[in-house]
């Protein structure tokens, strides 16, 4: 350890305007270069999977969409998916569709958010202004299909809670039509600026032999070059249906990362474009479920994954023969990330650098220590 | 060594957007209409509220407390007791309006309120039919 | 706990066990009253807030901060350190261990300083009332001057809570940070006893008015 003898330590702490939440990672610095990073999560451990297990099914649906903050929606399909595949309920198409539209929306509003992130910790203060605004029209509509601008609570085992409102299907097209024109303007002023090229070009590069082995997900994954999804590898609702690309980039960098999300948007628009044209006009919304001391879990466990905006996203659930779950395990994305990742990319880089690495991989605190 | 000419030029188009409209909901003046379906703060109907407690069974952060009222409301009321909502516990999931057996357990769209008094916040639902209604 | 008994006041709306919003007046010097009174309406035009997620909450705090619902129509503006700031947002429930962050940074602001806290979790638990690990009822451990009820409270519900902390800093009420200087060995109890038995002197520089808190 003889690199550490001259250094200075310093706490890139959990009240700092440069991080992704309430975290902190303690550096060790010569000069401005890092020479050892640590990881300290913990600020946020509320204990949801003993919380679970003190409920009822149909209570603790409203608990599980608040272990990640910026995405809720995954978490509850999650959980309505493994409920209906322990106790055998079928869905119908019109609440599939409706499902899938609710998590393309949210992926949509949630790389809006990224892209305000990202653009704030290089100093380029102008995007956050435009995008958490335009993020904001897409909470205007889940306000008007679920109820709540933040926390939906809309997924339902069984299928989703409210129907469409009239007229809402004309409205998401016109705001999708206004987003179109939108990544245009981001193009010129932030992806093709050539200060973040030379801030984000060969930092940060995750290395392509370690990423199945240590099991990274998402777009950290898809800019070293592997092509894996998984609404293609594993479909569920209706992807086997649509018709959609996965985007790939071979560098691992910063800005890899940043245009395979900026590729994922133009995606998710045409995703949702064609669940437009395709929604059934009628169907049963919600199978009706017995009261809810009386919806009992057989004895069997189930093991689900979503893709949510930063990777995969996984469930194991198992009941044992009564009304309540005995127990839920939950896999996010962002624990990987945060401690092997970020603590070997952190190593012989500049402190300007940490804010900005954080915000591309996607690290979010209340989904590592939920 | 080359000079990236589009990417020096590209970003000045942001000054395009000095002449357009500012997008600001300037908000004590201006108030956006929240819609009718929001979930808000709750209200009952008491002529036929019956006192089952359902509302108070399925919750699951203890947040709902059945009390006596000063008088008599509806006469079908066995219990004679009337819900009351403790908004420190509350967390607006609703599930307390999708069980109520005669659904006068309702959620109104307003939903904003600040006090300087964290003990303040017990609250009694309004004494309405339907959404949007007001007594006064 | 919360009395079953008969004739509870029956007006809807919100109430509790005390009056609301007691006003008092502070009880620093009005020697020089105008002064006083163009210093505070002053005061009350820039807040100045630290930047510090704490919970759930801060996934509306961009849209209050950025372009859509424009805090700096009002003079709150968001700064690196607590050294320059006035105001803690508190958005949501607390841990044990984000707590004692949060009172050395709190006890590290200079002087007015206040607190508010959106949601349900500070007033009395929220949906974590059976959790270990969080803080019950946040008024026990640091005064809280402005509460925002809702999960999680709109950006027109922020907006409400600082015009409301404006008006009061008008006109002069007594604010948390006296309260906490007046009863700093009740507070101070309240988190040794829940941080696990040690907690840091209070970070005063009043030495001679205060004694450190008791502790040195």
């Amino acid at each position: 350890m003889n690199d550490l003898k001259n250094t200075i330590k310093i706490f890139h702490g959990p009240q700092h305007p440069g991080i992704t939440g309430n975290m902190s990672v303690e550096l060790d610095l010569l000069g401005e270069t890092i020479k050892r990073a640590r990881v300290h999560v913990g600020y946020l451990h509320r204990g949801f999977e003993k919380l679970v297990e003190r409920r009822t099914v149909v209570q603790a649906f409203t608990i599980v969409c608040r272990i990640c903050v910026p995405e809720p929606d995954p978490n509850e399909e999650n959980f309505a998916r493994a409920v209906e595949n322990l106790a055998g309920l079928e869905i119908s198409e019109k609440a599939k569709y409706i499902r899938t539209m609710v998590l393309e929306m949210q992926r949509l509003a949630n790389l809006f958010l990224w892209m305000g992130g990202q653009a704030g910790s290089i100093g380029l203060g102008l995007i956050p202004q435009w995008s958490v605004c335009d993020r904001d029209y897409m909470l205007d509509l889940f306000e008007e299909l679920t109820g709540g601008r933040v926390y939906h609570m809309y997924a339902f085992p069984g299928g989703v809670r409210r129907d469409l409102p009239d007229g809402f299907l004309d409205k998401l097209s016109d705001l999708l039509d206004y987003y179109e024109k939108r990544i245009i303007v981001y193009n010129n002023t932030f992806f093709d600026n050539v200060i973040f090229k030379k801030r984000a070009i060969g930092v940060g590069i995750v290395n392509r032999d370690e990423v199945l082995k240590n099991a990274y997900v998402g777009q950290t994954m898809r800019a070293c070059g592997i092509k894996k999804d998984v609404r293609k590898d594993m479909p569920y609702l209706m992807y086997d249906k649509l018709d959609f690309d996965i985007p790939i980039q071979q560098d691992g960098d910063v800005y890899a990362r940043a245009l395979v999300r900026r590729d994922e948007m133009i995606q998710s628009i045409r995703i949702l474009r064609q669940i437009i044209e395709q929604m059934p006009e009628e169907g049963d919304i919600l199978q009706k479920i017995q009261k809810h001391r009386k919806f009992k879990l057989p004895a069997d466990d189930t093991y689900v994954q979503t893709e949510s905006a930063r990777g995969a996203m996984s469930y194991y659930m198992a009941g044992d023969g009564s009304e309540k779950i005995r127990r839920m395990q939950v896999r996010g994305p962002s624990l990987v990330h945060a401690y092997t990742l970020l603590e070997k990319l952190l190593v012989d880089s500049e402190l300007a650098d940490v804010a900005m690495t954080m915000n591309s991989l996607g690290i979010c605190p209340p989904e590592i220590e939920r | 060594m080359a000079i990236d000419i589009k990417g020096v030029l590209s970003p000045l188009s942001a000054i395009g957007t000095l002449f357009e409209h500012p997008r600001t909901l300037t908000y004590p003046e201006v108030t956006k209409d929240i819609l009718v379906g929001y979930r808000g703060f709750h209200i009952n109907n008491l002529e036929t509220c019956i006192g089952c407690a359902s509302c108070e069974e399925v919750c699951m952060n203890d947040a709902i407390d059945m009390i006596h009222p000063d008088k008599e409301y509806n006469p079908k009321n066995t219990s004679g007791c009337i819900p009351r909502i403790d908004y420190g516990r509350c967390c607006w999931c609703s599930l307390c309006t999708d069980v109520c057996p005669p659904s006068s357990l309702k959620l109104d769209n307003i939903c904003i309120h600040a006090d300087c008094d964290p003990d303040n916040f017990l609250y009694m639902p309004k004494n309405i039919k339907n959404i949007g209604e007001d007594v006064s | 706990m919360f009395g079953l008994d008969k004739g509870d006041k029956m007006e809807s709306g919100f109430y509790g066990s005390s009056l609301k919003c007691k006003f008092e007046e502070s009880g620093l010097a009005n020697t020089h009253a105008i002064m006083e009174k163009a210093v505070r309406w002053f005061e009350s035009r820039s807040i100045f807030v630290v930047a510090y997620g704490t919970g759930c909450g801060a996934i509306e705090m961009p849209p209050t901060f950025t372009s859509r619902y424009d805090a700096e129509r009002m003079g709150v503006v968001g700064v690196a350190t607590p050294r320059q700031a006035d105001l803690i947002i508190l958005s949501g429930y607390l841990a044990y261990k984000t707590l004692r962050r949060v009172i050395r940074t709190y006890e590290q602001m200079q002087k007015p300083r206040y607190i508010m806290s959106l949601g349900s979790c500070p007033i009395n638990g929220g949906m974590y009332w059976d959790s270990y690990n969080t803080i019950k009822k946040l008024d026990d451990y640091i005064p809280v001057d402005v509460a925002v009820t809702g999960c999680m409270p709109r950006p027109e519900a922020v907006i409400d809570g600082f015009v409301l902390l404006q008006e009061r800093i008008r006109n002069g009420e007594k604010a948390g940070w006296e309260k906490y200087d007046e009863n700093l060995k009740f507070y101070k109890d309240n988190q040794k006893r829940v941080l696990g038995g040690h907690v840091d002197p209070a970070y005063e520089t009043d030495w001679y008015n205060l004694n450190g808190g008791g502790i040195a």
